[in-house]
């Protein structure tokens, strides 16, 4: 049996997963959300990753942006190497993407702040 | 701008855009102040996800969430003025009056019939939680570390160690990791976290960064820039425990151990502060009952561990803020 913290909402349900024969058992969760996260965390744990990148925009010294999807958690040092390659030339808006299918994947990086 | 608004809100972050838009479609005129340069508040630099899930069923970056505001606000025609301080604040019969300043405007006043107090929290800082040793630079609170890498680029050290298992704290603790840093681990004097679970899950346990619950910082080391601190264990009681000692070397120390309201701009009206929040009082309208028209809302009220509630919050405080000001009028 597994135990582990859900982390999908501020809630944090505590999960007990049980491997049987007809597959995994899930208890603890409040909602189905619980139950598929915990499914995905026994085989392929994924997490968002959010960081900044450079920008050569005077005045503006880092710009936030966030993976459009889920990452695999064991890949989350080299998506962090691949976004450092990445610069902000210039103004765009919110929800633009900014580098398309880092490493190789069909994950996608996302600004996530307003530029003034 | 005009001179004379029915609600001024004080405070561009996630509580004082939610109390100008409830108020602003009520009716009322309505004018925001933001030291700051832009709107958003602290959630600036909040740039993990997480926030939006209560309110918009969505899991959305801090500066996500700021932009789905700002944007509401510029919608709504509301004037936010930035990089304005507001020096002074006092009640003058049946309105408010304000000393401001800025660069542009120098110093100014505005009178308004009801005000919004959204002026977040402060960080506890090492002063404040009576730490011994040396006082060489490389103490951060988490939020600073947070401005320094997400806002400026900088790091705030290579090897850290983190003192108090608030959220900022551990989310610090990843974010730090990610940027290549290495974080000794985190010490919190209690026996449980004070940060949410998932946080706990989320920042620590997926980079492997021990948490030592019971354990705290009695000494910071070194001369000019932190070499290292001496971390103890504690007892029941919260008294070091000898023997338990162990020198911890590092080179910055980010501190997450609390906020207080930042209600300092309230000193010369006869509000009555809560002493188990550090806000003021306010009734269930997050109005002062002693000072009629002055509002209370988000962390400036209570620190909320939800971004979601603090809109909440807003919306109510510019709700009730918007009917007080119609009432005056008539």
């Amino acid at each position: 049996m597994k135990n582990m913290t859900c982390i999908v909402c501020p809630k944090g349900c505590s999960l007990q997963i049980e491997e049987k024969e007809s597959g995994f058992e899930v208890r603890g969760a409040l909602c189905p959300r619980g139950e598929r996260y915990a499914l995905q965390e026994m085989t392929d744990p994924r997490r968002t990753l959010q960081t900044t990148i450079r920008t050569a925009i005077p005045g503006c010294r880092r710009a936030a942006v966030r993976t459009s999807k889920e990452v695999p958690l064991g890949e989350i040092f080299s998506y962090m190497d691949a976004i450092k390659g990445v610069i902000l030339e210039e103004k765009k808006e919110c929800g633009s993407v900014l580098a398309r299918g880092l490493c190789g994947s069909d994950v996608d990086l996302i600004l996530t702040e307003r530029l003034y | 701008m005009k001179n004379v608004y029915d609600v001024i809100v004080i405070g561009a972050g996630p509580a004082g855009m939610a109390s100008a838009l409830t108020a602003r479609e009520k009716g009322s005129s309505v004018l925001i102040i933001e030291r700051e340069d832009r709107p958003g508040g602290i959630l600036n630099q909040c740039i993990h996800d997480g926030f939006g899930l209560v309110k918009f069923n969505e899991k959305l970056t801090g500066p996500e969430y700021a932009d789905r505001y700002v944007r509401w606000i510029d919608e709504a025609g509301i004037e936010i003025l930035t990089s304005t301080f507001l020096l002074e604040l006092i009640k003058d019969e049946d309105e408010f009056r304000m000393k401001l300043v800025s660069a542009e405007k120098g110093v100014f006043s505005l009178r308004g019939k009801a005000v919004v107090v959204s002026t977040g929290c402060r960080e506890r800082s090492d002063r404040q939680i009576f730490i011994h040793g040396d006082r060489p630079a490389g103490i951060f609170t988490a939020g600073q570390a947070q401005a320094f890498i997400n806002r400026m680029g900088y790091m705030p050290g290579r090897r850290a160690v983190i003192l108090g298992s608030g959220d900022i704290g551990l989310i610090m603790a990843r974010r730090l990791t990610l940027e290549g840093a290495e974080v000794e681990g985190v010490y919190e004097i209690q026996s449980r976290p004070s940060g949410l679970q998932r946080n706990i899950s989320q920042c620590l346990n997926d980079f492997s960064i021990p948490l030592h619950l019971g354990r705290t910082v009695s000494r910071v080391i070194g001369k000019g820039r932190i070499e290292a601190v001496e971390v103890v264990s504690v007892d029941e009681r919260m008294n070091p425990v000898k023997g338990t000692e162990a020198i911890v070397p590092c080179d910055c120390l980010i501190l997450s151990v609390g906020l207080i309201p930042e209600i300092d701009i309230l000193k010369d009206l006869p509000v009555v502060k809560d002493g188990k929040t550090g806000g003021i009082v306010t009734d269930d309208r997050m109005e002062s009952p002693q000072v009629p028209g002055l509002f209370s809302c988000g962390n400036a009220h209570h620190v909320y561990d939800l971004v979601d509630y603090v809109s909440e919050s807003g919306e109510i405080a510019g709700s009730a803020a918007s009917e007080f000001a119609r009432e005056a009028a008539i």
